[in-house]
């Protein structure tokens, strides 16, 4: 009888989770732990951040659904991962203080991001003066803020907003983008946006990179950037925007950047809204000695390494190769131990990196999409799967990011007859220029903006719901 | 006064850095965008795109 433990349950953990316990069933344990019992639909905080969506539709209890498949779950934080044991172990952490040693025979870290405010002083909702949608709570004090805003302009006040990232390693920078198209939706059906100055700030090569290098599509006969779309979103709603910059700290009511030319600038604001950078979460690797092994087993910034080429983070960009990035997202040290969505550790950007002349790097980290997570998870299971029932000897299965594409669905207002969103197709997600010219398979890399955009984006919230709940015939829905 | 990194097209200057390349949607871009009949052909066609990607596969099996 095999042990598998999954750490975590977002898109990855969660994905993995039901996928293994389908085709395990009763004869293996497949054992869950994660701080929070509640699985969120991250996607649509944005909504939930301008008040257009209630908090509670966002999320769902994982405990009777993990009853009803047989899977058990702890509710607590992995601590400590020891390796190296004859009886290999995670230490979980549980609310009232407790600690417990579970046992594995493979290991999944599927435990996300850390949001780590603390790399731009001031940045962040809880010890600073920048709004965050990237977890519940955060989204909820975003649209509490951002309703007082809104009051302050109903009695005739102009308020100024800024969105984006807030430093210059920052990733999710489509989020952003869709909140402050969300907000600007919003402002217009509360009647106030004649009140309000939008400005974006992102570290972006160049708006439309949404830290995958940007894309080119076909558009009425036309190869077009990317860029040019993303501009266009901003010129038709009168959005004005800094790309390139670093933010070097946020104040009450203000931020300091630097761009890659070195020029400094401030923006004053009533509201922000600024994506942190992502750590990993912070585990110890322990090994049998009792010796921390994490440098061993983790990047710097805390991602589990796998099997990706890390030597090529110090290559210049123009060397970077698709063979670079992982395949089976075992580590290469201990194998049954593997890594997926954001906790795995990209070997470096998918965008060029451009430093400021004082040194600072400036480029988005390579985003893990919820779709990206999925398909790793998955494929992660279905290794674990062939290995525990088939006696393979080693992963079976892969899923490159230059090899699958994405979907990413870019709200821009909802609403059923007059919200929009962009839709945006890719293929690969990383770009293959040894393959394709521009990057990315044509037939397959598709861009359009509209209102069925947003009946899209609805329609995923409630079926990957359904999917995330392991609800009837949820194998069938793609990840 | 406005930060000068900061971008945006209200008032357009001929040869100025946001006017050298720009694409602004024109006003039948916009309605034909919310046009609810030709929005429905749409989201079909967007069902279809996206089914394509998926239909290419993520995951492969490889030989051990
Ligand atoms: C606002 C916003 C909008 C987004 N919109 C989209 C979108 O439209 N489409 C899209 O594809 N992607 C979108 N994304 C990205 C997407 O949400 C992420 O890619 C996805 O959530 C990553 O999944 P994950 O499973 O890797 O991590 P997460 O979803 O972050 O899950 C991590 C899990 O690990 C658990 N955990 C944390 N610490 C521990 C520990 N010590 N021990 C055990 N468990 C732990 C957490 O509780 C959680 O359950 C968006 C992201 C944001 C922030």
């Amino acid at each position: 009888m095999a042990s598998i433990v999954v750490l975590g349950t977002g898109f990855a953990g969660n994905t993995a989770a039901l996928n293994l316990k389908k085709e395990l069933g009763d004869k293996h344990d497949v054992i869950v732990v994660s701080p929070r019992k509640n699985f969120s639909y991250v996607p649509s905080l944005v909504w939930v951040g301008v008040g257009s969506m209630q908090p509670e539709k966002t999320q769902f209890d994982l405990e009777p659904i993990y009853k009803k498949h047989g899977i058990i779950f702890k509710e607590g934080a992995a601590e400590e991962i020891h390796p190296d044991s004859r009886d290999q172990y995670v230490v979980v952490k549980y609310s009232d203080g407790k600690t417990e040693q579970i046992k594995y025979d493979y290991l999944i870290n599927a435990t996300g991001p850390k949001l780590n405010y603390v790399a731009t002083p001031g940045l962040g909702p809880d010890a600073g003066y920048s709004d965050s949608i990237c977890t519940l709570p955060h989204a909820v004090k975003t649209r509490d803020n951002y309703l007082k805003a809104v009051e302050k302009m109903k009695q005739g006040k102009r308020q100024k907003f800024v969105v984006g990232t807030g430093h210059g390693m920052a990733t999710c920078q489509g989020a952003a983008f869709e909140f402050i198209h969300n907000l600007e939706f919003d402002l217009n059906r509360r009647g106030v946006r004649r009140n309000a100055d939008i400005t974006w700030i992102s570290n972006e090569p160049a708006l439309g990179d949404f830290g995958v290098g940007g894309v080119v599509i076909k558009k009425n006969g036309n190869l077009v950037s990317g860029k040019l779309f993303a501009e266009s979103t901003f010129l038709e709603k009168g959005i004005k925007w800094v790309e390139r910059a670093h933010v070097r700290k946020v104040e009450e009511g203000s931020l300091d950047y630097v761009n890659i030319e070195g020029e400094e600038g401030k923006l004053d604001f009533d509201f922000s809204m600024l994506i942190p950078p992502f750590a990993g979460i912070p585990i110890a690797y322990i090994d049998k000695d009792g010796n921390d092994i994490k440098s061993q087993m983790c990047v710097p910034s805390g991602f589990m390494k796998v099997d990706a080429d890390y030597s090529s983070a110090a290559k210049p960009f123009e060397e970077w190769k698709n063979s670079d990035w992982p395949k089976k997202y075992n580590n290469p040290v201990y194998k049954n131990i593997f890594a997926a969505g954001i906790a795995f550790a990209p070997p470096h950007p998918i965008s060029k990196p451009f430093k400021a002349p004082d040194g600072t790097l400036i480029v988005p980290s390579p985003p893990r999409t919820g779709m990206a997570s999925g398909i790793i998870g998955h494929t992660v299971a279905l290794s674990i799967i062939d290995i525990v029932k088939k006696g393979a000897d080693e992963p079976t299965q892969q899923a490159s990011m230059t090899e699958f594409g994405a979907i990413c669905i870019t709200s821009m207002g909802k609403s059923m007859t007059r919200g929009s969103a962009a839709l945006l197709t890719m293929d690969p997600v990383v770009p293959n220029y040894e393959k394709y010219k521009f990057g990315r398979n044509l037939n397959y890399t598709f861009g359009d903006i509209g209102l069925a955009g947003h009946w899209v984006k609805y329609m995923l919230h409630y079926l990957f719901m359904w999917k995330m709940k392991g609800k009837f015939l949820w194998q069938f829905i793609p990840d | 006064m406005e930060d000068k990194n900061v971008k945006d097209l209200t008032e357009y200057i001929p040869y100025s850095k946001e006017a050298r390349s720009f694409m602004v949607p024109t006003k039948y871009t916009v309605f034909i965008r919310m046009f609810i009949p030709w929005q429905l052909v749409k989201f079909i066609y967007y069902n279809l795109k996206m089914l394509m990607v998926l239909s290419k596969g993520h995951g492969r099996f490889m030989d051990t």
